[in-house]
């Protein structure tokens, strides 16, 4: 195989680091510190261009850029741009974290986001997972001045994407053992050929699958997230629980569809206890949540479980709507947590959820809003949280796992729960809440766009969802496994 | 059939498709800013967005005259192998009339109601709900499928709820809407399980997928502990259950007296004109189910005929001039009912026409007079009224037309349609024919006797109420006159579409929907001879109720009290509407209530639901608190699950094949 060097397909990510240097190099210098979100959001809106209009091709064999790395940056790109907004207007309060580094660092992140996304051999998927999570441990830690567990929670989250880290080289050598090679088409095309290693071949997957777990926060890998959650800087929580989810769960679809296709069924069938105890366990902790964010950080881990629900089924709907499932799932953890962080900005102690009791009184917009988001992640029609449950639990039964669909939509009977106490208290306890508040330009495009989206995929879904379904299948078909 | 005659257009249609959004954007508009910025001149925009919905529909019905068919599908909401749920409309001859007949008469309600609610503080409210209603109503009779008849079908279910409740502060009317909504729960029930029916059975909701598959049920049976009930029956019956609640047949009809709690414009409009025919639309709009079923046409024609008799023996009883007519809709809707039990579908449909007209204009009068009488205690009495002729004569001219036309008297709209209805049951096929007709023949003449009386209680005699309105009424302002005169055109003119052919018309009606509905299902040979009896007879009928009227209100006003105080028992039982109130107390209120106290409430939901609510509550806690056990914070821990995760993937992977 010729090794290619051709740089302007990696150009997206070059300027990225380019422009995330450039912040942390000047930031010593220049006194209004809010330069660097005008900086950063600039470059994501550059961003989006280039990653329209990023010629395809590969850079060596490990970097693929093509139509579906190109949709999925879109997506996160998207994630980003809003999550920017949502930071400006939380460092706006929180002055002690409104530093250039804050927005050099989510863009670093993004980079190993895209490097996720684009890899095509799991040492590369390694690398980009390990520049996606670096930067979030150094951001979780900058909210020491304002939260002195937030080391803690940093820390932890560390060790525990160091043991992922672990278990996915304990992986990456299996693969390499029995196969000699990290590129995924090659390792699918060898599974194919040599059917005697498909056994052992699966024992390194699951050690990948441990270390994805971690990050996916599945049961009982789950540990860190609460602890990480609470302990962030609100946007930055957001960030973990949307992006950098939404860009795990998109590299492990691509992994198991480019790379362990032959595995699909059996992986399916692995994942069926795992995944039906992260509904479970993530519903079942959620109630017993006072704190807002600590009740999202245990929603965050039921709602990865449902998305795995569409790995469960094994067929390429399935996994196409598992990242539609992680796509819904952004919009709307961004919506709420924009909504969170005007609470936050204006009255923290908003944020535990008996406190919020007759906010509807003083409040209705922001009540409305709060009612959307829930509504939409406890999945009630007509919001994209619904469509979303609806089409992963659709291929599920027609995948034959009609006892799975059934257990989890149990399961999701209880995890409506937490959601709607959340309304009962904001629209049915009566107190007076009053606070001073204005609604910044940052406040509003972020929770109107996504509020506008929560409602729009729910009625009508067809667009995105085509976009996804054709995207993988064509995908998969075209480069991979032509017929 | 309907490929044969019409030019089927499936691709999208802006007009077609602006005719229920307009109002719905109008509504939303309304009802997010009306309080705060439009506030009296809410009316503006639903007023404008029906007039123009009004002028769509009539260029749609010019287009479907001129032979075309509209059946496109706007977008598909849930697609999952042959379940297929979208927005899609269909316009056909059916839907084209009844498209037109709902935005020409929501249209002058609306306009109606700008003077009618004037100064009412929900101004806004009022008219964002009515059309919402509009909307939900567009929606049920355009649809092209059963899933987004099912949505208009609860949609205006809501808004009729919201309308009747609309005075909300007033205890009864909030009551009323309780009652109007639980009663059609039971109906719509049944008629969300004949929708799943049909779906099981026949795999599609798309009307135009339904009935060329009709014949592959048509000799299913299903075995129901060990009765063999035919498929179509049951499908049938199921949908049925849905109109009896919609259009208040026997015995789920006690919500309609009630509901004339709602403001006067919504009676005329929902409860008169449009939602309580969308049972008969759906029958008619399935007609090819029903007819499958000889069982089920019978039941539906007696279920009419039970109504409609029934409903005129109370009417006179009452004296609540809304509610004398809220019964004869009542008795009408059941005449429309006859007519789809005997197969008469489009003089069903003729009926349901004219009758939105008349009626409208019967209720809108009413609302007038109440309109006039509004500091009276209870300007609804018509007790208080008399010699109004001479104080609104607009109002008087107009309710007159209405009346003539009900009560049958030729060359009014209520005529040609009643008569139809008779002359096609005494000429059906089925052999319940007869008998119907009888019913219906009885009924014109009690019709003609109860609605003269409310004319000459009202319009004739002396004015009664000057001490409790402290001074006389004076006619309603122009904006409220003006519709009724139109609608008084409508109650004349809307007849002329259906002359029969033995007074020399050309039925023009039967000619438009007989590719939707079908040949009537008469004998083949009918004797002009019988058929100008009948109609000699009904005619007699209404002019000898019109004139027995007269004699008792009029002529001799002692006769007015022999009935109630020599058949002191009956009257009770006519006045108290057949005692069905207290019937459904006794035997459905107070024992759901008594279980629920007694039962209910003290074991399944004290013992048992709470039992697992809070056993379960304690469940959690118990696992949540051995969760948080484990969940120590210390990180080793963590590592360890870590560990346990891996290794239950691995053992995991052990057992698989």
């Amino acid at each position: 195989m010729g090794i290619t060097l051709n740089f302007s397909v990696i150009f997206t990510e070059i300027i990225f680091i380019l422009i995330s240097s450039l912040i942390f190099l000047t930031d010593k210098f220049i006194k209004n510190k809010n330069y660097s979100f005008y900086i950063a959001f600039i470059t994501l809106i550059v961003g989006i261009f280039l990653a329209l209009f990023t010629p395809f091709g590969n850079f060596t064999y490990a970097y693929q850029n093509d139509f579906s790395s190109s949709i999925l940056k879109l997506f996160v790109l998207f994630g980003a741009i809003l999550i920017t907004l949502i930071s400006y207007n939380y460092l706006q309060h929180f002055k002690a974290l409104n530093y250039g580094e804050y927005y050099g660092l989510i863009l670093f992140s993004l980079v190993g986001s895209f490097i996720m996304l684009s890899a095509m051999d799991l040492l590369t998927i390694y690398l980009g997972l390990e520049l996606m999570s670096f930067p979030v441990y150094f951001l979780i830690a900058l909210n020491y001045a304002y939260n002195k567990t937030s080391l803690e929670g940093s820390l932890k989250y560390f060790l525990m994407g160091s043991l992922g880290s672990l278990f996915i080289l304990i992986g990456l050598g299996l693969v390499y053992y029995f196969i000699g090679t990290f590129t995924l088409p090659e390792i699918s095309h060898k599974l194919i050929e040599e059917s005697i290693n498909n056994k052992i071949l699966l024992l390194a997957f699951i050690f990948f699958l441990g270390g994805f777990s971690i990050k996916l926060s599945f049961v009982p890998f789950h540990m860190w997230a609460p602890d990480a959650y609470e302990s962030a800087p609100v946007p930055i929580t957001s960030f973990i629980a949307s992006i950098m989810k939404f860009t795990a769960m998109a590299t492990l679809v691509k992994i198991i569809l480019i790379g362990f296709n032959p595995l699909k069924v059996q992986i399916g069938e692995l994942l069926i206890p795992i995944i039906l105890l992260t509904i479970l366990i993530g519903n079942i902790m959620a109630i017993k949540q006072d704190n807002i964010i600590r009740m999202l950080a245990y929603s965050s881990i039921a709602h990865a479980g449902y998305a795995g629900l569409g790995l469960i089924s094994g067929n390429y709907a399935g996994y196409s709507f598992s990242i539609f499932y992680m796509l819904v799932y952004l919009i709307m953890t961004i919506g709420i947590f924009s909504v969170l962080v005007f609470l936050a900005n204006y009255k923290k102690d908003l944020l535990n959820i008996p406190n919020m009791a007759g906010l509807s009184k003083n409040y209705p917009f922001i009540s409305f809003l709060i009612l959307i988001f829930m509504f939409s992640l406890a999945g009630v029609p007509p919001t994209a949280g619904f469509m979303a449950k609806f089409y992963v639990f659709l291929f599920l039964i027609k995948a034959k796992y009609i006892w799975v669909a059934l257990l989890a939509i149990l399961f999701s009977v209880i995890g409506a729960y937490p959601y709607l106490r959340v309304l009962k208290v904001i629209y049915m306890d009566e107190k007076d809440i009053s606070f001073e508040y204005k609604y910044g330009i940052t406040f509003l495009i972020p929770v109107c766009l996504t509020a506008f989206l929560v409602i729009i995929l729910g009625v009508y879904p067809q667009v995105l969802t085509n976009i996804i379904y054709k995207t993988i299948y064509l995908y998969v078909n075209l480069f991979f496994y032509p017929q | 059939m309907l490929e044969k005659s019409f030019e089927v257009m499936t691709n999208f249609n802006i007009f077609v498709f602006l005719i229920p959004f307009l109002p719905l954007v109008a509504s939303i508009i309304t009802l997010i800013f009306g309080k705060k910025y439009f506030r009296d001149k809410s009316h503006f925009l639903p007023v404008l967005a029906l007039f123009l919905s009004f002028l769509l529909s009539i260029k749609v019905l010019i287009d479907v005259i001129g032979g075309k068919i509209y059946n496109f599908d706007v977008y598909t909401w849930i697609f999952a192998s042959h379940l297929k749920v979208g927005l899609g409309f269909l316009i056909d001859p059916l839907s084209a009339l009844m498209v037109a007949m709902v935005a020409s008469l929501s249209f002058l309600i609306h306009v109606y109601s700008i003077g009618y609610m004037s100064g009412d503080p929900g101004y806004y409210r009022f008219f964002s709900y009515i059309s919402l209603f509009t909307f939900f109503m567009f929606m049920l009779c355009m649809s092209n499928n059963l899933a987004q008849l099912y949505l208009g079908w609860e949609g205006v279910g809501l808004c009729s709820y919201l309308l009747i409740g609309f005075w909300y502060e007033k205890k009864s009317a909030a009551d009323a809407g309780k009652k109007a909504f639980i009663v059609n729960r039971v109906g719509d029930f049944g008629f969300a399980l004949g929708i799943f029916m049909v779906f099981y059975y026949l795999g599609t909701l798309y009307y135009h997928e339904i009935f060329p598959k009709l014949p592959e049920i048509s000799h299913s049976y299903l075995n129901i502990l060990g009765l063999k009930v035919y498929v179509p029956f049951l499908a049938s019956f199921l949908l049925f259950c849905g109109a009896v609640g919609k259009s208040a047949q026997f015995p789920l009809h006690v919500w309609l007296p009630d509901a004339m709690e709602g403001p006067t414009p919504v009676s005329a409009l929902i409860h008169a004109a449009t939602m309580v025919t969308a049972g008969v639309f759906m029958v008619c709009r399935l007609h090819p189910l029903f007819e499958l079923s000889n069982a089920m046409m019978c039941i539906v024609a007696f279920v009419g005929a039970f109504t409609c008799f029934m409903a005129a023996t109370i009417a006179p009883t009452q004296f609540d001039i809304k509610r004398v007519i809220a019964f004869s809709t009542l008795s009408q809707l059941g005449y429309m009912f006859m007519a789809c039990g005997v197969g008469a579908f489009i003089a069903g449909m003729f009926h349901l026409f004219t009758h939105a007209y008349f009626k409208a204009l019967l209720f809108l009068g009413a609302g007038s007079v109440i309109h006039a009488l509004h500091h009276a205690p209870d300007p609804n009495d018509i007790r208080i009224m008399g010699g109004l002729k001479k104080y609104m004569p607009v109002t008087f001219w107009t309710f007159l037309i209405a009346s003539l036309s009900i009560s049958g008297i030729p060359g009014f709209a209520g005529f040609f349609s009643k008569d139809e209805i008779l002359s096609q049951a005494y000429f059906s096929q089925y052999s319940w024919g007869k008998i119907i007709w009888f019913i219906g023949w009885v009924v014109a003449a009690m019709t003609a006797f109860y609605t003269f009386r409310v004319v000459f209680r009202a319009f004739y005699g002396e004015f009664k109420g000057k001490d409790v309105i402290h001074g006389y009424p004076h006619e309603s302002p122009k904006v409220m006159t003006i519709p009724l005169i139109f609608l008084a055109i409508g109650a004349v003119i809307a007849g002329w579409i259906g002359v029969p052919e033995v007074l020399g018309g050309n039925n023009l009606i039967e000619k438009f929907l007989e590719p939707v509905l079908g040949h009537p299902k008469v004998i083949h040979e009918i004797p002009h001879s019988t058929e100008y009896l009948l109609m000699g007879l009904s005619v007699l009928a209404g002019l000898s109720g019109i004139f027995l009227a007269w004699l008792v209100y009029i002529k001799v006003p002692a006769l007015e009290t022999v009935f109630s105080r020599n058949l002191k028992l009956l009257y009770t039982f006519l006045y108290r509407k057949w005692c069905f109130d207290e019937l459904y107390h006794l035997i459905i209120i107070r024992p759901v209530l008594w279980t629920a106290r007694c039962i209910v409430s003290k074991i399944s939901d004290n013992f048992i639901i709470e039992g697992i609510v809070n056993g379960s509550a304690r469940l959690v806690n118990i696992v949540g608190t051995g969760l948080r056990y484990l969940h120590t914070g210390i990180v080793n821990y963590y590592g360890s699950f870590v560990l346990l995760g891996v290794i239950i993937y691995i053992i995991l992977y052990l057992y698989l094949k």
